[in-house]
């Protein structure tokens, strides 16, 4: 069973990764990060990721607590943003425990493979905490 | 080019699985117009909760001093795809598209492809 | 009517950073002077992180465990420990967790047990373990709900002190203390409901034209805030970090969704939560439980209630005396 660290060095060898992370969206607190320049380049792109996943994780379209809810049984499974150079893919990571965890990869648009870094980034999300 | 009501048809009918589709003004959260939706789906609710996401992806990107240009995001949950698409073009500023996806008939490579030609025919 | 969070400087209220394990200044007094930038505790661990230190920073909400100047864990009577967090889900019963700390807290090794006796993915330890580390650093490193109320006790350091739960993943001094900052300054900006850090919330009707739904977790917190639990006791009840709890009280508070009743409901029924880290439990684990335990009895002798909670209610108290 891998551990965070291997969890996000698999993620890294996907082809075109940038950065990947393990996020808590509560503060927007990487707890685990690999890639990128510095350190600083891992803490923006998660506070970046951790405030888009905010807005959808407290909102009723998307998690059926209301009017205009996707349905009784919505569990979110991804969100990916798409700029000019990059793919941003986020992963809710569902553990046993209460907590507001994703993974997160960003990948660079012209050497990634979309379809296959959100099912490699599926499998890492579930292998994590699968016992 | 393709008029607000034009483009949602075109929306609607030649995108697989779609359930609905709007235009949406990022700054108010309020549709300019919706296509499809119904009893699964509250158009008009959705596109406030889908701004809200907008909002945020541009509050971060301020904040943090990002300088990117995002071409659309998309939410998938267990049984529907959410895609929203900003608009480019200088009348559409403030602006973005969104629509739902049926998961079970969507194909979501062709779905981007497709929103985004709509996209770009739009004028509002 | 506290002041609004931008009338006090960021740090202002730390005026005792030079002098970490002198007593504080008098209660209720602002201090007099400008007060350099950071926190005493924080100032104190960049410190010990500096020298590779062993051992734990203990103070008034909480303890820091540091193994060769990192982080190895923390634990604070206001946040839930890891054991809450797992049996609250029902991931680990509370059997299976004492048997296991009974079992390795001797060798300072339950994590790994846990891994190795199947009760735990690898994964679902690191990822427990660093929200538990990081929630309960918060309260240890702030002295409460907010970092406002530092400077409440005495920081001491014991060298050599080792935490049971032994490795799992070490956290750099400056990650966690930049964390801890960025999690005070998320909740000043909601410093107007402070106040419900400490109290017995309610629910309240939806405001008439309020947009704002709660979440499917916040509503799992609304069931449970009944006029008796505090932020801290529904933390507990749900097994659910506590900063994150307290964080979503003041913003529901915000939106008119919960307060603190008029008049107080009768305290709950004392309860021994098996919640509080197994302090009890874990006797072998040699000098770092017997401090715990007398931390812990501090605490208690000052309120006869949760530890948490009567912490909170002293942190309030200072708190506002000093506005």
């Amino acid at each position: 069973m891998p551990g965070m660290d291997e969890c996000l060095s698999e993620a890294m060898a996907m082809p075109g990764a940038l950065v990947a992370g393990l996020v808590d969206w509560t503060s927007g607190l990487a707890l685990g990060a690999l890639g990128g320049a510095d350190p600083q380049e891992h803490e923006a792109a998660a506070a970046d990721a951790a405030e888009v996943v905010r807005a959808v994780a407290e909102s009723p379209t998307f998690t059926a607590a209301g009017p205009g809810a996707a349905g009784p049984e919505a569990p979110l499974e991804d969100v990916i943003v798409t700029s000019a150079a990059a793919y941003h893919l986020v992963r809710f990571v569902d553990t046993a425990f209460d907590s507001r965890l994703f993974l997160y990869v960003r990948l660079d648009r012209a050497t990634a493979n979309l379809a296959l870094a959100r099912m490699v980034l599926r499998d890492l999300a579930e292998r994590l905490v699968l016992a | 080019m393709a008029n607000t009501e034009t483009a949602l048809k075109e929306a609607m009918t030649s995108i697989e699985g779609a359930i609905g589709v709007a235009l949406v003004d990022y700054n108010s959260g309020m549709a300019l117009g919706t296509l499809g939706g119904g009893k699964e789906l509250d158009l008009n609710v959705a596109a406030a909760g889908n701004t809200d996401v907008m909002r945020a992806k541009v509050r971060a990107m301020e904040m943090l001093n990002i300088q990117e240009s995002i071409e659309d995001i998309l939410i998938t949950l267990g049984s529907q795809y959410h895609l929203m698409r900003p608009l480019t073009g200088r009348s559409g500023k403030g602006l973005f598209l969104y629509l739902a996806l049926d998961r079970k008939r969507a194909n979501l490579a062709m779905a981007r492809h497709r929103l985004r030609a709509v996209e770009e025919s739009l004028e509002v | 009517m506290r002041q609004p969070a931008g009338a006090r400087g960021a740090h202002d209220a730390h005026d005792e950073s030079a002098r970490p394990s002198a007593a504080g200044p008098p209660r209720g007094s602002r201090p007099a002077r400008p007060a350099p930038a950071v926190h005493p505790a924080r100032h104190l661990l960049g410190r010990l992180a500096e020298q590779r230190a062993t051992g734990a920073l203990r103070g008034p909400a909480g303890t820091v465990y540091l193994v060769d100047g990192a982080v190895q864990h923390a634990e604070s009577p206001c946040a839930p420990h890891l054991d809450v967090l797992l049996t609250a889900c029902g991931k680990i019963s509370p059997q299976a967790w004492e048997e296991s700390v009974r079992a390795a807290a001797p060798a300072h090794r339950v994590g790994r047990y846990l891994v190795e006796n199947g009760r735990l993915t690898r994964g679902e330890l690191e990822l427990c373990h660093l929200v538990a580390l990081y929630d309960a650093a918060f309260f240890a490193l702030s002295g409460g709900t907010g970092r406002d109320a530092a400077g409440l006790g005495e920081y001491g350091f014991e060298p050599g002190a080792v935490h049971w739960l032994g490795p799992v993943l070490p956290v750099p001094v400056p990650s966690l203390v930049r964390e801890t900052e960025r999690r005070g300054a998320l909740l000043d900006r909601l410093s107007d409901w402070s106040r419900l850090d400490a109290a017995a919330v309610v629910p309240r009707p939806r405001p008439v034209g309020c947009r704002r739904l709660p979440t499917p977790g916040q509503r799992r917190l609304l069931e449970a805030a009944d006029g008796r639990r505090t932020p801290a006791d529904i933390a507990r009840l749900l097994g659910r970090p506590a900063y994150a709890t307290v964080l979503d009280v003041r913003r529901l508070a915000a939106a008119g969704l919960v307060a603190a009743p008029d008049r107080p409901a009768p305290p709950a029924p004392q309860r021994r939560s098996g919640a509080a880290a197994p302090g009890g439990a874990a006797p072998a684990a040699g000098a770092s439980a017997s401090r715990r335990g007398s931390v812990r009895a501090r605490a208690e002798a000052a309120a006869d209630s949760d530890p948490g909670v009567s912490l909170l209610i002293r942190i309030r108290n200072a708190l506002e005396a000093r506005l």
